[in-house]
């Protein structure tokens, strides 16, 4: 019987032991779940990768952003959306560039372009390019809000949807020529008038400059003819990458060049090129000796700023000007140093 | 000038890939061959030969007179039969029939069919004579290399699979598979030999048909060739030779060592990992169905008396590098990085190893 009694005691302990136990796990279960409930009602954890494909029908929606910004997806308008890195900012410029360039068909496109950038950034971009359309910070809008406009299941996200909400283009990725395109054939986009390409005795194009790096000087305030060195806006990536590094190898020869023949040296560069990418290349590169110069406005004659394209072939040249301005000669730049360094080596005759 | 390294790791690991791959019926040479210095031959451009509507002549090739250009930029096919005007067909979009960045193209001339990858939508796409899409199948997968093969069916080099070459009917989608991946043993030893993306990336090829339900294929950043017959046996693997080459030479070995790179190599960026161009494209001679090279240093390798592949002339002209050709009858069509508006062309006659230099060559010169 005490037998019994010890045993029953040894039983109610071990039992009371099991339950605190389980009640120990319950209590972690209890709490792993609300963990998980919070996390899929915060970040909608299960959720399926949002669609933003083509032939898809949109809702109408309206999302309203930390800073009190919206964005309206509402039926009778283009919408453009575009979703992306800080890369995508020279595609909304090349937008802002065709909408004005355009001579109809934009007036009912909407665009809503976000940037995985910093607020005060993509503003100053915004403000610095006179965009006539906002720009946003991504993460100035509830992940919820982008997953509800189908913008958060890549990384990059771009989409053209019709006036009946259908979305008619949809892709991860987009060039500024591929949104030319599309506006052409959505939006039937026509282009206001095409400049005819300079050539030797035209004038050289008026175009504002501010002078950004080199020795300061004022264009063409020497009195003397200038070899201008364009870098037009046919590729700026590639331009920023090759071109540059041949002008900052040859920057020496270029310029003893020039002074031999009573020039002037100067180099101009599109008003696509953004200047603090610009300005970060000019000195990795150290390229002092020129003046550096970024156009205001397009470079008519050189380049075509609605098909981004530069009116010569190459996409940077050499331009040689009189002391009255009047065009001498215009070549790829590329070629123009190849055949410095053939006179150089003194396998030809200097050009 | 000789190149003593390229004896080294490359040759070395290429000769290892050769007969590990091969089965017992292939023919497989690597024994390198007495280079002499290839004679440059000046390549003339086709006056507007292109229209100005066209972005980029990503490739081109011909059903009988016709010529097609594959618009990568502008994402079209362009065509023109002699003297008549150009047609455009394709544009921009995701729809059946359009296209976002087409970038290989094959032409059946038997079916007068059109096949186009269209990789920005990820699917194969075919169209008749009238270009009226008759086929469309997905390929969610990176595709270098595409030809037509025997009973219709279509040979695409699409590594990611396992495989060298996928074999697809335009209908239904994958049938079947031909070939081994090239897996140079060299590859095991460096970290970049476990990545998949490298093994799949020294796997892009360039494929060609000889006419005879076989293909020649060319892997881009190795200097190697395989022909496969109609029953998808390899029957022929050959190197190329390196020696008297040093830019291809330095390409090649680029592919192992990528601390020297030559600075005027063409590179290829895909999913991050950036590889020299050693063979840029592949096409067969007309009269005897063997390989024609174009190289990563523009220069022309053909196969020799000797059954080697011999590099025969650097190609210059036209104001610019190549990276695609074609054949039509007697001429090779040549396609330049830049659009420019015309083609550029050389005779076929002038690239036999055994031929001798054209009357308006530059002559020899070291490369």
């Amino acid at each position: 019987m005490i037998q019994g009694v010890h045993g029953a005691r040894e039983r109610v302990r071990s039992r009371r032991g099991a339950f605190m136990k389980s009640a120990g796990s319950l209590s972690l279960l209890g709490l792993g779940l609300l963990l998980v409930l919070y996390g899929i009602h915060r970040h909608r954890l299960f959720d399926p990768p949002p669609e933003l494909s083509f032939g898809q029908k949109m809702n109408p929606i309206e999302i309203v952003g930390e800073r009190g910004q919206t964005l309206n997806l509402t039926a009778g308008s283009w919408h453009l959306l575009i979703s992306g890195s800080h890369k995508d900012l020279q595609l909304a410029e090349y937008l802002s560039r065709l909408m004005d360039a355009s001579q109809q068909g934009t007036s009912l496109l909407r665009p809503f372009v976000l940037i995985d950038d910093e607020h005060e950034t993509v503003k100053e971009f915004e403000f610095r390019n006179f965009l006539p359309f906002p720009v946003h910070a991504l993460h100035s809008f509830e992940h919820q809000d982008l997953v509800e406009l189908g913008l958060r299941g890549h990384d990059r996200a771009y989409a053209l949807i019709s006036p009946g909400l259908e979305v008619v283009f949809a892709s991860e990725y987009l060039q500024p020529n591929d949104l030319r395109l599309l506006l052409e054939k959505h939006l039937r986009i026509v282009r206001r008038r095409v400049s005819r390409p300079l050539e030797p005795g035209d004038r050289l194009p008026s175009v504002p400059l501010s002078q950004e790096a080199g020795p300061v000087e004022g264009p063409g305030t020497d009195g003397g003819g200038r070899t201008w060195i364009v870098f037009t806006s046919q590729c700026v990536t590639c331009s920023l990458q090759n071109q540059m590094e041949l002008l900052a190898t040859h920057q020496e020869l270029l310029g003893e060049w020039s002074r031999n023949r009573g020039l002037s040296l100067a180099v101009v560069f599109s008003e696509t090129f953004d200047r603090p990418d610009l300005i970060a290349k000019l000195d990795q590169l150290k390229i002092d000796r020129v003046p550096i110069f970024l156009a205001g406005g397009p470079l008519e004659g050189l380049e075509d700023a609605y098909l981004k394209r530069s009116l010569h072939g190459d996409d940077v040249l050499m331009v040689q000007a009189d002391r009255e301005g009047t065009v001498v000669e215009i070549r790829s730049f590329r070629a123009w140093v190849a055949s410095l360094e053939i006179a150089g080596s003194g396998e030809g005759v200097p050009p | 000038m000789k190149n003593r390294w390229t004896r080294g790791p490359l040759l070395a690991s290429v000769a290892v890939l050769g007969l590990a791959a091969a089965p017992p019926l292939v023919d497989s040479h690597s024994r390198p061959e007495q280079m002499t210095s290839p004679s440059r031959l000046e390549v003339r451009a086709i006056p507007r030969s292109l229209s100005p509507r066209i972005g980029t002549a990503w490739t081109a090739g011909f059903l009988g007179d016709r010529l097609f250009v594959l618009d990568s930029r502008d994402h079209q096919i362009a065509t023109q039969e002699p003297g008549q005007q150009w047609s455009f067909f394709g544009s921009i979009g995701n729809a059946p029939g359009e296209l976002f960045y087409p970038t290989e193209m094959a032409l059946d001339p038997e079916t007068q069919q059109v096949a186009v990858f269209d990789s920005g939508n990820q699917r194969l796409q075919v169209f008749d004579a009238a270009m009226q899409l008759v086929a469309a199948t997905r390929i969610a997968a990176k595709v270098f290399g595409l030809s037509w093969w025997h009973q219709r069916r279509l040979l695409i080099g699409c590594p990611e699979t396992g495989a060298l070459l996928s074999v697809y009917n335009p209908s239904r989608g994958p049938v079947g598979a031909v070939g081994e991946l090239a897996q140079p043993s060299e590859l095991s030893r460096l970290d970049r030999g476990v990545r998949p993306t490298f093994r799949t990336a020294i796997n892009r090829v360039r494929i060609t048909s000889t006419g005879q339900d076989e293909v020649w294929v060319a892997f881009i950043h190795l200097p190697l060739v395989r022909r496969y017959n109609a029953a998808g046996q390899l029957m022929v693997e050959r190197t190329l030779e390196l020696e008297g080459s040093e830019d291809l030479a330095k390409y090649a070995r680029a592919v192992w060592d990528l601390t020297d790179r030559p600075s005027s190599a063409a590179y290829l960026n895909i999913d991050g990992v950036q590889l020299p161009l050693v063979i840029k494209d592949i096409t067969t001679h007309p009269g005897t169905g063997e390989p024609v090279l174009l190289l990563g240093n523009d220069r022309i390798a053909v196969l020799g008396r000797d059954a080697q592949l011999q590099v025969v002339a650097e190609v210059v002209g036209c104001n610019s590098s190549f990276h695609r050709m074609t054949v039509h009858g007697e001429r090779l069509i040549l396609l330049t990085s830049l659009s420019k508006g015309s083609l550029c062309e050389v005779r076929m006659a002038d690239l036999s190893p055994e031929a001798p230099p054209p009357a308006d060559s530059g002559g020899s010169a070291d490369p």
